[in-house]
C-alpha cells in the first residue's frame, strides 16, 4: 500500500491551486485539483482523497454546499477531513463552514508552511 | 465544577506558584536562561489551559505576558525588574481569577477590562525596554536583522537559512542586478526589502545609487545558496537556522488544541443531516493528529468511541473524548526546543507520582502471595491434624498481611498527598492586599512549600491562615515609625512555614512585629466578663495567650475593615480542630509573635474511641475526648429545654447520642448514666452513651450516599465483624 497520501485542492483560482499544489507536492503529498464545488464532488467519487482543502466562494457550487453534500454521503466518504481556507473571516463565516463540517477554517492568505503543517496532521503525516 | 475545570484551577495554581518563584529567582538574577525558559514555559502552559476551559481573557493576558517575554528574549535583554513586577500581577491576577472560577465556574466580569488594564501597563513596560536593542547578540543567537526584517515571523515559512545581502551603493555600474539575483535564489521563500538608509529627499534622490538591504529566507541547503551568491559573496551574511528555530512549527499545544477544539465545533452543530459525515470527519481529524503526535493507541480509541457515536447518532460521545485528549495533551510538559535545561515535570495533585502507583503495584503482588498462603493453610486443615502447626502458620501469615495492609493504607493515602504550596502561593497577593489595605508594608517569606499533606488539609488552611495573617499586618506589625523607634528594619516581615514533625505537618507564620501583650489579654478579659478577675490573676503569661482563642474577644484599639469583622482565634481554632489538628501561640514582647498549626499528615486516618448506642456502635473522634465518666442518673440537671451535669466545677452540657442522632431513646433510663466528655472548639460537651467501647485505629470513608446528609456524621468505615462503624463529628451535634 503506498504511503503517500492524496490531498484534493479545491479553488476556482488556478494561481492559489497552483500556490498549495507547490506546498503541498514538495512535501510529499500527491495532489488533484477541482475548481468549485461540483467538480469537486464527482473527485471525490471516483478517487477519495485523504483530505480536502476547500475555497468558499466558488462558482456552480461553493464550498460550504460542497461540505454539507459532502457530509451526507455515506462512509466513509462522508468523513473525510476538510480545510476551509477563504478570504471571508467573519465570524459568521466561519460559523457556517463548522456546522456544514469544516474541521478547520484559515483565512487567506495562508503561508506554505502553515498549509503544509495543517495537512500533515489531518492526513496523519509524521512531521 | 467538574473534573475538568478543578484540574484546570488545580494546575494553574501549581503553575502560577511556581512561575512566581522563578520570577522572584529572575529578579535576583535578570539574565538566567534556565530561569527565564521557565517562567516562559509557566506562562505558556497557563494560556493553553486557559485555552482548552475557553477562558479567553486569560488565555489574551498569558499570550500577552508570553509576548513580552518573547519580545525580551529575542531583543537580547535581560529581565528588567518592572517587567517582573508586572508579570507578578499578571500572576496575581490570575490567582484571584482561580478564586473566582472555583467558586463559581466562571471569570469574573470584569476580566476583560482588568486584561484591558494589565496588558496596557505591560506594554509600557516593554516598549522601555525593546529600546536598546540587539547590541548584546550572540553568534548563536538569531541576528537582529532577521528579526528586524520579518520579526519573529521567519520561524512560520520553515525555512532552513536566512540570508542579508546589502549591495554596494555602486552595484549597477558592477554589472550586477540584485534583484534578478534573489530572484533565482535557491528554495527562496521570503524576501524583504528595505532602505539602507532612510530614503533621501527626491531633490537629493539618486536613482544609480543602490540604498537597499534585501533579506531573504530559504529552504534551500546552504551549499546551493553560497554558491549561486559566490560573486557577490562579500555582500552576503548568511544566517543557518537550527532546527528549532525554522522548525518553528513545531506541533505546539497550541495547534493541536486548535484542531481538537475545531473538532468539538463541528460536533457541536444541531443540523440532523450529514450529522454521521460530521462525526466521522471529527473523528478521523482528531486520530490523525494523535497519530502524528505518537499516540497510535489514543487514535484507536477515537475511532472506536466514533462508532458507537455514529452508530447512537451521538456525537456527544466523541466530544467527551476529546475533551478528554485535550487535556491529557495539556498536561504533557511542554517542550521548547531552545530551553536550556530539560522540561520540568508540573506537578498537579490530579496527577500522581508513578512510583506511588508503582508501590501499590508491588503492594498488590505480596498481598497475592499472602492470600495464596492462607489458601495454602486452609488445605492443610482439610488433611492435616496438627492443629498447632496450622495455627503458627496462620498466625505468621496474619502478622505479614497486616504489614501489607497498613503499607497499603500508607501508599493510598499518599497519592492524596499534595504540597503545601497548593495554598502557600495564594499569600503573597493576599498580604500584599491587606497590607495595602493598613498602610503597612511587610515582606513575606514562604518556606518548606514542598512540605506535603492531605489534599483536603492543604485546602482546608486557606481561611484560618488570611485570619493569621490578618492578625500578623493588622495588630503585630507596628507603624513605620514605631519602627524606626524600636530601631527594627522598616520593612516588616513575615515568614509562613510548613515542615514535617513526625506524623504530623507544622505551619508557622512568624511576625517581627511588636508580639502579644498579654497583660492587655487579661484586661479585654475582664472588660469583657470572659474570665474571673481571680483565674486572670493565676495565670501565666503562656496561660494568658489562651484568651486569644476565648470567643467574642478582640486585642486591637479599633475595629479595622481588615481584621475586625468578628471572626476570631475562636474560629480558626475551631477550624483546625475539624482537621484533627491544634493551634498554638508563641509570643515575646518587642520581638514577634508565631502563630504554630500541627495538623495530621493525613485527616482520612482517624483514632476514635467507640461506644454504643442502642447496640449501634459509634466511633467519637479520641482525640477530643476529655474524659469518660459514670454518673448517678440525679447528678444530670434539666436546663431549660437541654440537660446539663456539673464537671469539675464547670456546668457541661449533655447530650444525649441516641436522640442527637435522631434515634429513639431507651424506654427506661439506667440509673447510672455514662458520659463521655468532649472538648469541641475550647467548648466542653458530654455525650450520654449506653457502653464504652475501646480505642482504634482506622482509615475513614467520608460520609457518601444517604449518609452524605446527615448531619453529625464525619464519616465511616466498617468493622471486623462487618458492622458499620459511623464516626461522629461532635461539633455539628453539639450546636
Amino acid at each position: 500500500m503506498s504511503n503517500v497520501k492524496n490531498i484534493l485542492v479545491v479553488d476556482d483560482s488556478s494561481i492559489v491551486r497552483l500556490y498549495y499544489r507547490d506546498a503541498l507536492v514538495r512535501a510529499g503529498f500527491h495532489v488533484d485539483e477541482a475548481f468549485n464545488g461540483l467538480e469537486a464532488l464527482e473527485k471525490v467519487l471516483t478517487a477519495a482523497p485523504d483530505l480536502i482543502i476547500v475555497d468558499i466562494n466558488m462558482p456552480k457550487m461553493d464550498g460550504v454546499t460542497f461540505l454539507q453534500a459532502l457530509r451526507r454521503h455515506a462512509l466513509p466518504i462522508g468523513s473525510i477531513p476538510a480545510l476551509v481556507v477563504s478570504t471571508e473571516a467573519g465570524e459568521d463565516d466561519l460559523a457556517t463552514a463548522v456546522a456544514a463540517g469544516a474541521n478547520f477554517y484559515f483565512v487567506k492568505p495562508i503561508a506554505q508552511a502553515t498549509l503544509v503543517q495543517y495537512a500533515k496532521l489531518f492526513a496523519g503525516v509524521p512531521a | 465544577m467538574n473534573d475538568f475545570l478543578e484540574q484546570f484551577v488545580s494546575e494553574s495554581r501549581d503553575l502560577v506558584s511556581s512561575a512566581l518563584s522563578d520570577l522572584e529567582a529572575l529578579r535576583q538574577a535578570p539574565s538566567d536562561l534556565a530561569l527565564f525558559e521557565s517562567v516562559f514555559r509557566g506562562f505558556h502552559t497557563l494560556k493553553g489551559g486557559a485555552g482548552i476551559v475557553e477562558f479567553d481573557e486569560m488565555g489574551r493576558l498569558m499570550h500577552f505576558a508570553e509576548d513580552m517575554l518573547a519580545n525580551t528574549r529575542e531583543a537580547g535583554n535581560s529581565v528588567s525588574p518592572a517587567l517582573v513586577l508586572r508579570l507578578i500581577d499578571c500572576l496575581d491576577l490570575v490567582s484571584s481569577w482561580l478564586d473566582k472560577i472555583e467558586s463559581s465556574d466562571a471569570l469574573p466580569a470584569a476580566a476583560a477590562d482588568e486584561v484591558r488594564r494589565l496588558t496596557a501597563d505591560l506594554s509600557i513596560v516593554s516598549a522601555n525596554q525593546v529600546a536598546p536593542a540587539s547590541a548584546s547578540i550572540q553568534d548563536s543567537d538569531v541576528p537582529g536583522w532577521l528579526l528586524d526584517a520579518f520579526g519573529s515571523a521567519y520561524r512560520n515559512y520553515g525555512a532552513t537559512l536566512a540570508v542579508r545581502y546589502e549591495p554596494t551603493p555602486d552595484c549597477f555600474f558592477r554589472d550586477q542586478d540584485p534583484l534578478e539575483k534573489v530572484r533565482e535564489l535557491p528554495g527562496l521563500c521570503s524576501l524583504r526589502i528595505l532602505p539602507k538608509l532612510s530614503w533621501p529627499t527626491l531633490e537629493e534622490f539618486e536613482p544609480f545609487t543602490c540604498n537597499l538591504v534585501i533579506c531573504c529566507l530559504s529552504t534551500s541547503r546552504p551549499t546551493a545558496v553560497v554558491d549561486h551568491l559566490a560573486e557577490v559573496a562579500e555582500q552576503i551574511e548568511i544566517h543557518v537556522l537550527t532546527s528549532s528555530e525554522s522548525a518553528g512549527v513545531p506541533i505546539s499545544h497550541e495547534v493541536s488544541s486548535a484542531i481538537l477544539k475545531a473538532q468539538l465545533a463541528v460536533l457541536s452543530g444541531s443540523v440532523e443531516e450529514g450529522l454521521v459525515g460530521r462525526i466521522g470527519s471529527a473523528a478521523r481529524s482528531a486520530a490523525n493528529l494523535l497519530r502524528v503526535l505518537g499516540t497510535d493507541r489514543g487514535a484507536l480509541e477515537i475511532e472506536e468511541i466514533a462508532d458507537r457515536a455514529i452508530h447512537s447518532r451521538q456525537p456527544d460521545l466523541l466530544s467527551h473524548k476529546l475533551r478528554a485528549v485535550m487535556a491529557e495533551l495539556a498536561a504533557r510538559p511542554v517542550v521548547h526546543a531552545q530551553s536550556g535545561g530539560p522540561a520540568q515535570p508540573v506537578t498537579t495533585s490530579l496527577r500522581v507520582d508513578i512510583r506511588r502507583v508503582d508501590r501499590l503495584v508491588r503492594l498488590t503482588g505480596q498481598l497475592t502471595v499472602s492470600k495464596n498462603a492462607i489458601g495454602h493453610i486452609a488445605g492443610l486443615l482439610g488433611n492435616s491434624s496438627d492443629v498447632r502447626q496450622i495455627g503458627e502458620e496462620l498466625k505468621s501469615q496474619h502478622a505479614a498481611l497486616s504489614s501489607l495492609v497498613e503499607q497499603l493504607q500508607h501508599s493510598v493515602l499518599a497519592l492524596r498527598v499534595v504540597p503545601l504550596s497548593h495554598v502557600f502561593q495564594r499569600f503573597p497577593r493576599v498580604l500584599r492586599e491587606i497590607a495595602a489595605k493598613l498602610g503597612k508594608t511587610a515582606s513575606l517569606t514562604t518556606e518548606g512549600g514542598d512540605t506535603e499533606a492531605d489534599k483536603t488539609i492543604v485546602e482546608g488552611l486557606f481561611e484560618p491562615l488570611v485570619h493569621v495573617l490578618r492578625n500578623a499586618i493588622d495588630h503585630g506589625v507596628e507603624t513605620p515609625e514605631e519602627r524606626a523607634k524600636q530601631r527594627k528594619p522598616a520593612l516588616a516581615s513575615v515568614l509562613l512555614r510548613g515542615y514535617r514533625e513526625g506524623t504530623n505537618v507544622v505551619i508557622e507564620v512568624t511576625d517581627d512585629g511588636r508580639g502579644i501583650d498579654t497583660g492587655a489579654l487579661k484586661r479585654t478579659a475582664l472588660m469583657r466578663g470572659l474570665l474571673a478577675p481571680e483565674i486572670l490573676d493565676a495565670m501565666s503569661d503562656q496561660d494568658a495567650m489562651e484568651i486569644m482563642f476565648l470567643p467574642g474577644l478582640s486585642t486591637a484599639g479599633s475595629v479595622t475593615a481588615v481584621s475586625g469583622r468578628g471572626v476570631g482565634m475562636d474560629v480558626v481554632r475551631g477550624t483546625l480542630e475539624r482537621m484533627s489538628g491544634s493551634v498554638t501561640v508563641h509570643s515575646s514582647m518587642g520581638v514577634g509573635t508565631t502563630i504554630r498549626f500541627t495538623l495530621p499528615f493525613s485527616v482520612m486516618m482517624a483514632r476514635v474511641m467507640t461506644v454504643e448506642v442502642d447496640d449501634q456502635v459509634f466511633g467519637l473522634p479520641f482525640d477530643a475526648i476529655v474524659e469518660m465518666i459514670q454518673v448517678p442518673r440525679q447528678s444530670i440537671r434539666p436546663v431549660g429545654s437541654a440537660e446539663a451535669l456539673v464537671f469539675r466545677g464547670r456546668t457541661v452540657p449533655i447530650v444525649n447520642l441516641s436522640r442527637a442522632l435522631g434515634r429513639a431513646s431507651p424506654d427506661v433510663p439506667s440509673e447510672v448514666a455514662k458520659i463521655v466528655v468532649v472538648r469541641v472548639a475550647g467548648q466542653l460537651g458530654g455525650f450520654e452513651v449506653d457502653r464504652f467501647g475501646g480505642r482504634l485505629d482506622l482509615m475513614l470513608n467520608p460520609p457518601s450516599g444517604l449518609l452524605a446528609d446527615v448531619p453529625g456524621v464525619a464519616g465511616t468505615t466498617l468493622l471486623g465483624d462487618g458492622r458499620v462503624l459511623i464516626v461522629v463529628a461532635l461539633e455539628e451535634l453539639l450546636e
